[in-house]
């Protein structure tokens, strides 16, 4: 697997949202992409899952042009999506209709056996209105990993959760890329979530979104709860963060203006 | 189960409270008025006692329900269908201008037309109330379609659905009790539209009673008329209303997908 994305442009009318973004990702990693809110983190997404165009540039799959949502990319949304209409097996299952094999059984297995690994499975006829924040992502993430997708994008997944919840989630999406053979992005303004989920960090610049900074995190790290309070951590995320508080350095200081204006 | 009961029990007693209210207001005003202009209740419900005696209320009763149900079915299967194409289909939007021509026109304005159409049989009366319903349920319907939210349907573009089956398995599924209320709602409107029809040219039924009241002077008789009309739509809703958390459990304790 090979994900690739080439001068990647956006603009809506005269806004410029991303310019000249070059990203390659390679067979089972966990990327990170940060930055402030306007950096083009979730458009940069919805481009490579095929759901917006870019307006220069392309996304290549395996040497593919992706031009369309197709289902070797999955994608996990922050506001979970998951139908109110369907009960946490049919949301499930709603993502099984256009795999196309010939034995449909081994898949339904797969999200049997995923939905034990969630916890869902006596939870299986609840409707989504019955299931905290935290279930209701588990049943989004299952959905999104039946049909097996090469790459799962997640578009800031946890930022509605509670701490503690979130805190479990990290270890579970951590857990779930280990046991899978599939490529992870996520978009996230939280600089410990990504510390601890990736293996390759992209800090984006805003207005337009550019790349400022590519950090690869140490291979040894081990995801454990520990792992936050080791001091390579600790420098790690004082670097992200002075790299993306001087990025949004000139907003601060234009409010600060402002106020003093006042 | 206890919780509900009293609910439900205290909701009741209300209402009770309420109409009791209403009937003594209307029983005081009832002592300063000509009975012409304003009957007490008890002659509205003593002339109510008598259509029922004669026969004629019972008759009345169901063929303008009979009417109301056929004109309302048929306007929601047609203006469904016409309203799913206009708001999904870009080649079918070129209707909605049309529906809203007709939308705008007062549909006691097409008596004299449905008169020369269809005689005063009864398919006049079922049209009017057609007419009168389906515009309302093409707009609100082709509304609701394009009101769904985007983002269930990017859920099915990414799981490779095809354009008609995000419109069948994921916009149709979703707005279903939205359809409901649309249904509900219109069949009230229905029920004006007959008495217009009922108004002009029948032979029974419950507008057509009213109209033969009046020529009379028996407003008793019509305000008897109107309170079962009232009655009749106070039962439809409450009946659509305790149908829906059985049909779409998945709405309770949530809020309404809008």
């Amino acid at each position: 697997m090979e994900l690739i994305l080439e001068n990647i442009s956006k603009k809506y009318e005269e806004k410029e949202i991303l310019r000249d973004i070059n990203i390659k990702v390679d067979k089972k990693e966990f990327i990170g992409l940060i930055g402030f809110s306007g950096a083009g983190k979730s458009t940069l997404l919805k481009i490579i899952a095929g759901l917006e165009t870019p307006t220069t540039g392309k996304v290549k799959l395996n040497g593919e042009e992706i031009k369309k949502p197709t289902l070797k990319i999955g994608f996990l949304f922050q506001d979970y999506r998951i139908f109110p209409w369907l009960t946490v097996k049919e949301n499930i299952m709603f993502a099984l209709k256009n795999i196309n094999t010939t034995n449909i059984m081994n898949f339904i297995d797969k999200a049997y056996a995923l939905m034990d690994i969630m916890e869902l499975s006596d939870k299986t006829d609840y409707f989504p209105h019955q299931l905290s924040g935290g279930l209701k992502q588990k049943v989004a993430l299952c959905r999104a990993l039946i049909p097996e997708p090469e790459i799962l994008l997640l578009d800031e997944p946890f930022s509605s959760l509670d701490p503690l919840t979130a805190l479990k989630s990290w270890h579970l999406v951590r857990y779930i890329y280990e046991i899978k053979n599939t490529s992870f992005i996520i978009v996230s303004h939280n600089i410990e979530e990504v510390l601890f989920l990736c293996d390759r960090i992209i800090v984006l610049d805003k207005n337009p979104g550019i790349i400022l900074k590519e950090i690869n995190l140490p291979q040894t790290w081990e995801r454990t709860s520990e792992l936050r309070f080791k001091s390579e951590f600790f420098q790690l995320k004082k670097q992200l963060f002075y790299l993306m508080t001087n990025s949004g350095m000139d907003e601060i200081l234009n409010i600060r203006k402002k106020l003093d204006k006042v | 189960m206890t919780i509900n009961f009293l609910k439900f029990y205290k909701y009741f007693l209300l209402c009770f409270i309420y109409f009791s209210i209403f009937v003594i207001i209307w029983k005081i005003l009832s002592l300063f008025v000509s009975p012409i202009a304003l009957p007490s209740p008890y002659n509205t419900f003593l002339s109510f006692k008598l259509s029922w005696i004669h026969g004629y209320f019972l008759k009345d009763f169901t063929v303008s329900v009979i009417r109301v149900l056929i004109g309302w079915a048929i306007a929601v299967i047609v203006g469904t269908i016409l309203g799913i194409l206009i708001g999904y289909y870009k080649y079918f939007k070129f209707l909605e201008p049309i529906n809203d021509f007709f939308r705008y026109l007062p549909v006691p304005a097409f008596t004299p037309l449905t008169l020369t159409w269809f005689g005063i049989g009864e398919l006049s009366k079922i049209f009017l109330i057609f007419l009168g319903t389906i515009v309302q349920i093409l707009v609100m319907v082709s509304d609701e379609i394009r009101r769904f939210p985007g983002g269930y349907i990017e859920v099915g573009k990414l799981f490779g659905y095809s354009r008609n089956d995000i419109l069948f398995e994921i916009i149709l599924r979703g707005i279903r009790p939205n359809l409901f209320d649309i249904y509900r709602v219109t069949l009230g409107w229905a029920w004006t539209y007959l008495i217009v029809g009922e108004l002009v040219a029948a032979n029974e039924g419950l507008g057509f009673r009213i109209l033969k009241a009046q020529r009379f002077l028996q407003t008793d008789l019509i305000f008897s008329y109107l309170f079962i009309i009232g009655l009749i739509g106070l039962f439809s809703d409450f009946l659509f209303k305790s149908i829906k958390p059985r049909l779409f459990k998945y709405l309770q304790n949530s809020r309404e997908l809008t």
